[in-house]
């Protein structure tokens, strides 16, 4: 007991440096329990499937083309043959004046099922003070996820204007809805709001008997088809990638942490050196001591995890929303943003926060154990210890390299990708002490004789090689993760941005085609200078190379040179457009061939109406989640003659007046201002949705920034603690104290500075394998980097900056003691 | 203050209105103060004035400008054994708000409200379903609707109409799952309007509604229960009403009852139950004896005894099951006792309504009938 009251006097003494143990094993826990909490409750919502009003229907009735919405007519028709537990949905996506885009489900909820978990009107819930009247009858009620309130920035009884200026009904928080990232309203509402009376998009079949939803199939008209919820695709498996990445973010804020965990542990055994020499002079053994110090440390991993692991939860109920739009946008998949999350898989940090720890205590505890007992303890950090040290993390740092490279080139699976990502970040991380040794060595030699300041300075900052090296790679860690995600985010934007322009050849785009015929008819006679392109498109199920059954979406082009051009071929054989138009082949999506394995040369089943055609070549599809088969417009008609265009599309020539043939076009054939589109519309639309996809992803990326920043400036408090006798020499030198701080100042922004060596073009190198290897394996989209040089330098400002500024603080105190303090400190 | 039976359906569908306004907690027995706020919201709609004469066949059809209206049938059937059975379909209309004929709206915003209630006695089980639907001005566009010409009440598959052109005969037909019925409705005798020439007063200030009934229906058809079909006849008993108004605070529930005496005359009996309890005299009672021919023998409520012989628990509730009652105005004495206790009805507003027998001697004094309780709050809740 005395023994531990007087290990632990020490952090009685130098309270911040606990503060910085604990700093390190919090940061080492929040943001991996943060993903692992958000992928468990996703997995979650996955498991339990979309639900309304608590209630997971079996199955969907939808209009057999695809993107028609249900005549209601057909609904009634189906309930008075007696079938209660279909019920109608339809989904519109609006914009609030202000440019947000919101999910709006219409429900009705007096068609809604009457038994099980489905709703009553007389259990209404009184805790949250929703209402099933209130929602169902005029001035209606929008209800929303409290979490996503939030997000949009507003507050419950406001009224949300939309860009065509109609006001949605005010919104209700409604806590247990499982609603998401979705809004949900009846759907009389919506239909008027969406100008849409009569039409539904589908119509929730919930669970019946076997028999019964037998029955149901039979009644069905021609133009109807239910579809199954096991039918869809799996929202687990479609969204494996996005998770995967998640937990990444979260393991390598983890290893950010144990880097501090470490530093703190070396600092504060370093500085105990003295105290347990005297203890171990006192007769304490090495075991009692050791088993000591293990059990302090066992101390501060409970609280520290433990708040960690709180932290970690708000965080993820933070951040929920916002995965829950990119899933929304990217994936079409909702999730359900709980008022608690449930604190599965928690103990996995935990466990793993205990194991590094105790790796990480290994070094300096033999360390502080073995130092000889009658020498009284020098300077913490020998040069020649340190330089030993530098050289093995440098060949470790190699190693691993090679190992990164490796894993680069064998990439099949995500795992390895990612794995081989981690190597390259700390590979990059621990050749860090050695390259700006070797750096600051090279500026010695530099320099002319005669300027002895800035030589004595160079010599100083080699030496704090030693103690600081660690907190140095933590930051560079962080930073060439930054710079990598922010590298690769710019050049996928602007890889998907050129994308778009390519593939949005035409001019208006037209959401809910009008009769295609009389289209064109008209504009032959009206306007004999526009081109009408028909697009088709149709999911089929196919077993891809691997004998794995893929639903993937066929899809028409256009013919004619605007559209040819519109797709360029990632690979393909000799004259592939030219068989292309001919229709003797398709094109695959880069997907289809990364993922699913399909290879150009393969020959591929269309449908059974046609022969097996050969693939042509490969394309992009950035965005798409789902594998594609482009096919010419031919080809597509003599597959499935009776599809009716899912959409259609008018392109003339440069200069033509858009805006008028625009609304024209919505004069004549009746048309709701949103159902016909612009390129530069769409265009904006695709971007926004592909920003608003990356947001977790920048949120995460800051935050491991933010980690860094922390852990910089716990060390440079720790080495300031050491650092008493080099001000004091300065002082009896007769360096002000401005110069002394400007000395400070320079060493570390020089340090910050020296740092972007490596975070440059490591960086670009961490870019480079995730549009390379990792998005390619977890997506199958790739695209080539495209450096943002001011990012790079904005990234040298902002290291250099955060270090000073974690500089200034503890500095203050080192500056303003008195030069006698400090000589009197040294001497004790 | 004749059929105020009617008022008492009134106020279960004011209550039923109410959950789905306030959506307070379930089996709350309306207290005042919510029917204070019902109360208010009647402004607005029609109100139901005597010497006003009913039309047929327009006042089968509904009257959207009024608050509330039902369509209400009890059939009391037997199978070939003559083993007893029951059947019950109820549709409720309910105006949500006032009509604006100025803003005429899309299908799902039309302001009326339907809640139909489906229920199958059998000897040894009782089996209840309900369903909410908003009507619409086409007949294709609404799950719910009712309609003249020929006559036509539904919600989903849940059908009450005209199987010619005119009125009679009717169909019923409804099906839940595994268990249906089908009946067909006829009847020799003529509609008996209630009340002076269809107007029922149900206040003391003059206020009522519009009430007619057609008591002597004979069914036969078939139920289907658990998939098995059961070929049943027997009476079966239509009550239409509509209204605007509410009935005042202070009553608990009622206690209903409408008999098929084996002598052909039908009786209809209740009592409103006043909210404190303790005192039966401050409860109201009425009763009708309706002639074969229609015409309506209204009884002196001083001299309607109706007695609680026992109480029954039921689905958590102590309930009157058993019954005795003595008309001597017209020389009548005979016991209720229901076919089986659990003819509960768990619905959004739960209530007992169920296939009763009337035991007495001669067939003046006995046969079968329906009997409904409202109002029995949960035995927890009572202590």
């Amino acid at each position: 007991m005395m023994l531990i009251h007087a290990l632990l006097s020490h952090y009685r003494r130098h309270p911040v440096q606990a503060l910085f143990l604990l700093t390190g094993i919090i940061v080492a826990n929040v943001l991996l329990t943060g993903t692992l909490l958000i992928n468990a409750q996703s997995r979650a919502s996955y498991a339990e499937g979309e639900q309304f009003l608590n209630a997971a229907p079996a199955g969907e009735i939808r209009h057999s083309d695809r993107g028609q919405n249900i005549d209601e007519r057909d609904y009634i028709q189906l309930r008075r043959l007696g079938f209660d537990n279909v019920t109608p949905l339809l989904r519109e996506v609006v914009q609030t004046a202000d440019g947000r885009i919101l999910e709006l489900a219409g429900i009705d909820v007096l068609a809604m099922p009457r038994s099980g978990r489905g709703i009553s009107f007389s259990e209404g819930n009184t805790s949250n003070n929703i209402s099933f009247a209130g929602f169902a009858f005029a001035p209606y009620q929008l209800w929303v996820a409290p979490a996503r309130l939030q997000q949009l920035g507003a507050t419950a009884g406001e009224r949300l204007r939309l860009s065509s200026d109609q006001m949605l009904p005010p919104l209700v928080a409604a806590g247990d809805q499982q609603l998401g990232h979705r809004l949900l309203i009846d759907i009389g509402a919506l239909q008027s709001l969406a100008g849409k009376p009569g039409e539904l998009s589908s119509l929730l079949v919930f669970p019946d008997s076997p028999g019964r939803l037998t029955q149901l199939r039979e009644s069905l008209p021609a133009h109807l088809r239910f579809i199954a919820s096991n039918d869809s695709p799996d929202p687990a498996e479609l969204t494996r990638s996005f998770h995967l990445n998640l937990a990444a973010m979260g393991l390598l804020a983890f290893v950010v942490g144990i880097f501090l965990i470490y530093n703190a542990l070396a600092f504060s055994y370093t500085d105990r050196r003295d105290l347990i020499r005297k203890l171990r002079l006192a007769g304490v053994g090495k075991t009692g001591l050791a088993g000591m110090l293990l059990l302090e440390l066992f101390l501060f991993l409970l609280v520290g995890t433990l708040a960690g692991s709180w932290l970690g939860a708000q965080m993820a109920a933070w951040l929920l929303p916002g995965v829950g739009r990119t899933l929304a946008q990217l994936y079409g998949v909702y999730i359900a943003y709980p008022d608690g999350l449930v604190p599965s898989g928690i103990w996995l940090p935990l466990l793993m926060t205990f194991l590094a720890a105790g790796l990480c205590v290994l070094f300096p505890l033999r360390e502080a154990l073995n130092a000889p007992m009658l020498e009284r303890h020098q300077a913490g950090w020998q040069q020649a210890t340190v330089q030993r040290r530098d050289r093995l993390l440098a060949w470790s740092g190699v190693l691993l390299l090679l190992i990164s490279a490796l894993a680069g080139f064998l990439a099949q699976h995500l795992w390895v990708a990612l794995a081989g990502m981690a190597c390259l970040l700390l590979g990059a991380a621990l050749l860090l002490p050695a390259v700006l040794r070797t750096l600051i060595g090279a500026l010695e030699r530099a320099i002319p004789p005669q300027k002895a300041r800035l030589a004595w300075l160079l010599a100083d900052s080699r030496w704090l090689l030693g103690p600081a090296s660690l907190a140095l790679m933590a930051m560079t860690l962080a930073l060439v993760a930054n710079s990598g995600l922010n590298t690769m985010i710019f050049s996928f934007r602007a890889a998907t941005d050129d994308w778009l322009s390519q593939r949005l050849a035409a001019d208006l785009y037209l959401r809910r085609p009008p009769d295609a015929a009389e289209l064109q008819s008209w504009l032959a006679t009206e306007m004999p200078e526009l081109q009408l392109a028909e697009r088709f498109s149709e999911n089929i199920t196919r077993e891809n190379p691997a004998g794995i059954p893929v639903t993937l979406q066929a899809i028409s082009l256009h013919n004619g040179e605007r559209f040819r051009d519109t797709v360029k071929l990632v690979a393909g054989e000799r004259d592939a457009a030219g068989k292309f138009h001919n229709g003797e082949g398709v094109y695959i999506s880069e997907r289809a061939w990364r993922i699913d394995g399909w290879q150009p040369g393969d020959s591929v089943q269309l449908c059974d109406a046609h022969t097996a055609v050969p693939v042509l070549g490969v394309y992009r599809d950035y965005g798409n989640p789902r594998s594609q088969w482009m096919l010419s417009k031919r080809l597509f008609k003599a597959c499935w003659p009776e599809q009716l265009a899912t959409g259609l599309s008018i392109s003339g020539p440069p200069g033509s007046d858009w805006d008028r043939i625009r609304s024209t076009v919505v004069e004549r054939f009746d048309l709701d201002d949103d159902e016909i589109i612009n390129q530069a519309e769409l265009k904006q639309v695709g971007m926004a949705v592909f920003d608003r996809t990356f947001t977790v992803t920048q949120a995460l990326n800051t935050l491991t920034l933010l980690v860094a920043a922390i852990g910089i400036f716990c060390a440079i408090s720790a080495i300031h603690h050491h650092r008493v006798s080099q001000q004091a020499l300065l002082t009896s030198l007769g360096l002000t104290r401005r110069e002394r701080g400007s000395l400070l100042m320079l060493q570390w922004g020089m340090l910050g500075l020296l740092c972007m060596v490596l975070v440059w073009p490591f960086g670009t190198a961490l870019a480079g394998y995730l549009a390379a290897v990792v998005t390619p394996t977890a997506f199958g989209w790739s695209f080539s980097l495209q450096p943002e040089w001011r990012h790079y330098l904005v990234l040298a400002a902002l290291a250099a900056g955060c270090l000073m500024l974690a500089v200034i603080l503890p500095s203050l105190r080192l500056l303003t003691t008195s030069p006698a303090a400090m000589l009197r400190q040294q001497n004790v | 203050m004749k059929s105020s039976r009617n008022a008492n359906r009134i106020m279960l569908v004011a209550a039923m209105t109410l959950q789905l306004f306030a959506c307070g907690p379930a089996d709350t027995p309306a207290p005042g103060s919510d029917l204070a706020v019902l109360a208010q919201q009647v402004e607005g709609y029609a109100e139901a004035l005597p010497g006003k004469p009913l039309v047929f066949p327009r006042d089968h059809g509904p009257h959207p400008d009024y608050r509330i209206e039902w369509w209400y049938l009890t059939a009391n059937l037997s199978d070939a054994q003559g083993e007893p059975y029951g059947a019950q379909w109820t549709l409720f209309r309910v105006a949500t708000r006032p009509r604006d004929a100025a803003n005429p709206q899309g299908s799902w915003q039309k302001d009326q409200v339907f809640m139909a209630h489906m229920a199958i006695t059998t000897p040894e089980d009782h089996l209840s379903f309900q369903r909410y639907a908003r009507g619409a001005e086409a007949y294709d566009l609404a799950r719910a609707g009712v309609e003249t010409g020929p006559f036509s009440a539904w919600l989903d598959d849940w059908v009450l109409q005209s199987r010619g052109e005119d009125w009679l005969p009717l169909e019923v037909s409804a099906r839940q799952g595994n268990y249906a019925f089908r009946l067909n409705l006829q009847s020799e005798s003529p509609l008996v309007l209630q009340g002076d020439s269809g107007f029922s007063q149900k206040n003391a200030d003059g206020g009522g509604s519009f009430y007619y009934s057609q008591p002597f229906l004979q069914a036969g058809g078939s139920l289907w229960i658990d998939g098995r079909e059961v070929p049943v006849s027997g009476n079966a008993w239509l009550d239409r009403e509509w209204s605007s108004q509410f009935l005042q605070a202070g009553q608990a529930g009622w206690d209903w009852f409408s008999l098929h005496l084996d002598n052909g005359e039908k009786l209809m009996l209740f009592q409103l139950r006043q909210q404190h309890e303790g005192n039966a005299t401050d409860n109201f009672l009425h009763a009708g004896l309706i002639a074969a021919d229609g015409s309506v023998t209204t009884l002196d409520p001083q001299r309607i005894g109706l007695q609680a012989l026992r109480q029954t628990s039921v689905a958590g509730r102590d309930l009157p099951l058993h019954w005795r009652i003595e008309l001597p105005q017209i020389g009548r004495q005979f016991d209720i006792e229901p076919l089986h206790p659990d003819q509960w009805l768990d619905v959004d507003f739960p209530y007992w309504e169920g296939v009763i027998f009337i035991n007495g001697a001669g067939p003046e004094n006995s046969g079968r009938g329906y009997m409904e309780l409202t109002g029995y709050p949960a035995t927890a809740e009572r202590h």
